[in-house]
Order: C-alpha cells, then structure tokens, then sequence
C-alpha cells in the first residue's frame, strides 16, 4: 500500500513536468498581455507533430528534434499571432477567449485534415527503459522531460530577470503605456512573450512524444490541466505555476492510483474548486502578477 | 401625418410576421424530406441553446465552455429515467433543470466573483470532469457505448415519432419559448444590471448593483434552458455518448452560433444557427470528414472575432439604422 502510494507519488512528480511547462508558457503570456491562450495544447500536439515530421526527415532520435521542433513552432507561434492575436488586441479579454480557443479548434481539425486522424508513434530507443531506485521505478523518458522541464523554467526565470529583453517583459507587463512612452516596443514585446510560450508548449509536445501516441486530439488534455495549475498557482505567477503543474500531477496520480485510474482528472478538478472557493488568488498570487 | 405613417408600416410589419410564421408551420408539409426536416429542427436546436448561451455569455460578457454539459444533464437524467423507469420525459424536465440549476451554481459561486479568465477556465474543466464521469460510470449511463430510445410507437409522452416531424413543432415551440424568456430578460431589471455590469464592472458595483448575483443568476437562466433543450434534443437525436452530448465540440458549437449571429443580441443566435448549421451540413456532405466542418468552427470564430466581432446580425442591424435614417431625414423635410 505503501509503496504504491510512493510510486505513484513519483509518477504523477514526474508527469507533473509536462503540465507545468505548459503552464509556464501559459503564464509567461498571461503575465505580459493578460491573455490567456487556450490553444495550448494544440501547440503541445503541432510539437508532437513536428517531431514525428523531423524524425521522419532525418531519422534523428528524440531529443536531437529539438533543434528542428523549435524553428518550426516559432514560425507557427509568430504567424499565429500576426494572423490571430494582434487583430484583437485592442478588444481585451473575451476576444483573447474566443480567438485563442477558435484557434485551437482550427489547429486540431486542420492536422486532422491534412495529416488525418491516425495515432502515430515516434520510435524511440528509451521508450521502455527505466531505473529502480529502492524498488521504485522511474521511467527514463519522465525523468528526462521533468529534467528538462525544469531547465527550461529556470532558462526562463533568468531571461526575466537578468536580460534586458526580460526587463522589457516585465515593464510591458507592469504598465504597457508607461513602457512605451519609455521607448519599449510592446507589439514586439508581446510578439516574443508569445512565441517564446508556444515554443515552450512545442519543447512540451517534444518530450512526452517518446510516452505517447501522437494524434490530433493528443494535446487537448494538456490544455485543460495545464489552465487548471495555472490558476492553482496563481495567475502570473511562474513559479505558482510551476509548482502548479507539479501538483496536478501529483493529484492525477494518487487520485488514480488509490480511486480509480479514470477519475484522476475528476480529482484534479474538485482541488481546482476548492482554490477558487477558498483563495481565488491561487496558491502562490498576490492577486497582481509577480513574475 | 407621422403617426399614420408608422402605424401603417407597423401593420405591415405584421403581416411579415405573419406570413413567416405561416410558412413556418405548413414547412415540414411543404419539404417532405426529412433529411431537410431534421437541418431545419437542428437549427432551431442550435438556436434555442445559443439564445441560452447568449444570456450568460453575450449579456453578461462571461464566456461559458460547458453548455454541452448541460445539454448532456438534460439528456442523460431523461435519458436514463425513461428507459430504467419508464418515466415520461416531460416529468424528466423539471429534475434535469434542477441538477443543471445545482450544477451552474457551483461553477458559478467560485469564479463568477472573479474577473478574468477564471470563470471560462472553470467552465472547460467542469466539462471534461462530467465527461470523465459519464464514462466512469458504466452501469448507469452506459459508458462510451452510450444510450439509445427504441421506437416502439407514437408517442408523445415517451416523444417517439415515425417521423421527424413532430419533433420540428416541438422545437420550433421550444425555440418562441426561449426566445420570449430571454425578451423579457432583456427588458427585466436583472438584465438591465447585466447589461450595466458588462459595460463596467466597478461602476456598476459603486451604483450598488449586486454583480456577482446577477451574473450567477444569468448563468443559472442559461444553464436551466440548456438542459430543458437537451432532454428535447436527445429524445431527437435518439442515441446519446459522452463524446457527442458532453464534449467541447458541442460546447463550441453552441457558441460559435451565438458569437457568428451576434452576441449580446436577441435574433443573433438564431441567424447563427441558420447560417451555421447548414454550413456545416454542406461542407460534411461535400468533405465527408469530420475534421472538415470542425475546422470550420474555429474558423468562424476567428473570422468573426477579428473583422466584425458584432456578428452576422450586425450587418443588417446597421443597413437598417442607415435606412432609417434616412427615412426620418426625408420625412422631416
């Protein structure tokens, strides 16, 4: 009982990676344009994509698609928000809603289209493999997409932080008249705070492609969880959603493990009520964004 | 002089409508094809639901995800009543409406009194998690496999026809109904309040509106509506599953047609529904795939949002103010 309670407190840890990158990309987006994309998971599955097409290409294993997946999702993220997002910009919130999930309905259906609604498979050489850890097992690609995951986060946090670039982010995000008037370009501001997020949801699609199956639904569970740990942690806020993700992982899977392994999301959602009833700000939100 | 003259064009105005509903109600008779019998029945659906969906996502500016869900509470407490008890549908009505009434409120309390994106957020999850549910419970509804209503004979308690026909009156009624309640919505003070707190939510909070009451209620109007609609619709449809009745899909639909028509607006949703649904009809029968008519969806939503977030409705709304205009200038001359 004991055990089982600890292995699938390591296996929702590690699949809690995923969710919380995709709710890092999630905030970064939120925190400069107060715009929430719920297209996300669609630019997880088109990251799937793009990694079976490199695989196809060049027969790279896995992880060295990197390089291809992130050209092919910053085009796709810059054109989206050329096309889509700067179009709406001046009519605020219940635009962003409708455009983004507009999009990520046009997203899924166009690959379903083209592409067609078959399940394919990456083949990877450390699909099946794992370490024991004390008679635990760890599943190799989990623990490779939560490491990266974290890179990524903290990659993220310095760019905020130590680079002018992030400097202008966050003054965008504070008051975008103001960093105007002090000569930021918020239109460029807003172009790469969402690119950058699409491209975090594409590294997402990248890693968990080695677990999953890739189809043009594959993505549409990321979106909702990964909105939920967004709101757990406190909109804004990257390390409330960081930890967010995490935590909906952990939920999914003891939910799953000790209830019953369909009801893990139905476990996710009643924690996400509970927030919202008791401390609407998220766990980690002063109300305002801090990143 | 005036007075004469808009009397006259009110009583033509009347015959207009009259002539309409005339149409309306010999149509089936006239088409005697029930393929185009069940488009125009699925575009009275879609408009009664986006009329619902309007109430709390045109008026009050929140946008819902989850009338699908609500649709499916209607379809499945009927659903599962008339076939395990044998329990009239119309009986059905009023315990759906309650469970989609408990069922909006707790959506509601949490997010309604925040601004932002919660409340749509919360919607999408609550969704997915009935879907889960309906899947995880087999015993009762069915599972993936979902539930069927055979057709032994005509009846209209137990709403199994030969034919389609009976179902195009009983929407078409549906339809008036919803569209009455949500005029006098429009006109009540409740909507009135929406209307102010839509426009600015402070202002309307510092005027001593109570705005998370009035937007719990709207959506509480709008969920009630949805599920009365969706014992209706699954009793037309005859087969119901957890992907079809209570997926994002739906959902999205139901909103598409309202924000396509016009949202915020009365008529809106039905011009949605007409334009819409038979769109949709054509592009599957000329695709014949799925992905085909539900990358319309999205395409229409974005289309709409970016060039004429006001809807189709919009158009002739503003021909018309032109014209009228113009009428008045002429006259005063």
């Amino acid at each position: 009982m004991i055990w089982l309670f600890v292995q699938s407190m390591i296996n929702g840890l590690l699949s809690g990676g995923v969710y919380a990158l995709v709710a890092v990309g999630i905030t970064i987006v939120f925190g400069v344009m107060k715009m929430v994309n719920f297209a996300m998971g669609e630019f997880l599955m088109l990251g799937m994509y793009a990694t079976w097409i490199s695989y196809g290409l060049f027969n790279f294993s896995t992880y060295a698609n990197a390089p291809f997946v992130i050209l092919v999702m910053a085009v796709v993220g810059y054109l989206s928000y050329l096309l889509v997002i700067r179009p709406v910009l001046k009519k605020g919130g219940t635009a962003f809603i409708l455009v983004t999930v507009g999009l990520s309905y046009f997203l899924q259906n166009l690959i379903e289209l083209v592409i067609g609604p078959n399940f394919q498979t990456v083949p990877s050489a450390i699909k099946n493999s794992s370490i024991a850890v004390g008679g635990f097992t760890i599943a190799i690609p989990r623990l490779i997409a939560l490491a990266v995951a974290l890179v990524l986060v903290v990659f993220v946090n310095v760019l905020l932080n130590k680079t002018l670039l992030g400097k202008a982010m966050r003054a965008t995000a504070e008051k975008s008249e103001v960093a105007q008037m002090l000569g930021i370009n918020i239109n460029n501001t807003y172009a790469f705070a969402f690119v950058l997020g699409v491209v975090m949801a594409g590294m997402a699609g990248l890693l968990i492609t080695p677990l999953y199956y890739v189809y043009p639904q594959a993505g549409k569970i990321y979106s909702t969880t990964a909105l939920m740990a967004v709101v757990l942690g406190g909109m804004g806020n990257i390390k409330g959603a960081f930890i967010g993700g995490i935590a909906i992982g952990l939920i999914e899977a003891i939910v799953g493990t000790l209830i019953a392994p369909d009801l893990g999301p139905a476990g996710i959602f009643v924690l996400f009520l509970a927030v919202l009833y008791f401390k609407p700000q998220g766990l980690f939100g002063k109300g305002e964004r801090v990143a | 002089m005036s007075l004469l003259f808009s009397k006259k064009k009110f009583s033509a105005k009347n015959l207009i409508q009259l002539f309409i509903l005339i149409v309306l109600l010999i149509l089936p008779h006239l088409i005697k094809n029930n393929y185009l019998t069940a488009v125009i029945i699925t575009c009275f659906t879609f408009g009664a639901l986006g009329v619902a969906w309007n109430l709390i996502g045109g008026y009050g500016a929140q946008i819902s995800w989850c009338h699908a869900a609500f649709v499916a509470t209607g379809a499945y407490t009927s659903f599962i009543l008339n076939k395990r008890f044998g329990i009239s549908p119309f009986v059905c009505i009023p315990i759906g409406i309650l469970l989609a009434f408990l069922i909006s409120t707790a959506i509601g309390y949490g997010t309604l009194k925040l601004r932002g994106p919660f409340f749509s957020i919360a919607t999408i999850a609550f969704a997915e998690i009935l879907r889960v549910l309906l899947l995880y419970f087999k015993g009762v509804t069915g599972g993936a496999s979902g539930l069927y209503v055979t057709y032994r004979e005509n009846s209209f308690a137990n709403l199994t026809f030969s034919n389609d026909i009976p179902f195009y009156y009983i929407m078409l009624v549906a339809l008036i109904i919803v569209l009455l309640i949500t005029a006098f919505f429009e006109k009540s003070k409740t909507g009135y309040y929406l209307g102010a707190i839509k426009g600015d939510e402070d202002a309307a909070i510092s005027l001593g509106i109570p705005a998370f009451k009035i937007k719990l209620r709207a959506f509480q109007l709008s969920a009630v509506i949805a599920a009365a609609i969706g014992t209706f619709y699954a009793f037309f449809l005859t087969y119901i599953d957890p992907a079809s009745i209570c997926g994002m899909d739906l959902s999205v639909k139901i909103g598409v047609v309202a924000i396509v028509g016009g949202i915020g607006t009365l008529w809106g949703p039905v011009v949605g529904a007409f334009v819409i649904i038979p769109l949709i009809e054509l592009a599957s029968n000329l695709v014949g795939q799925q992905g085909g008519t539900n990358l319309l969806y999205g395409l229409a939503l974005m289309v709409v949002v970016i060039l004429r977030s006001d809807g189709l409705l919009s158009i002739y709304t503003e021909f018309k103010e032109k014209h009228d205009k113009k009428a008045a200038l002429h006259h005063s001359k």
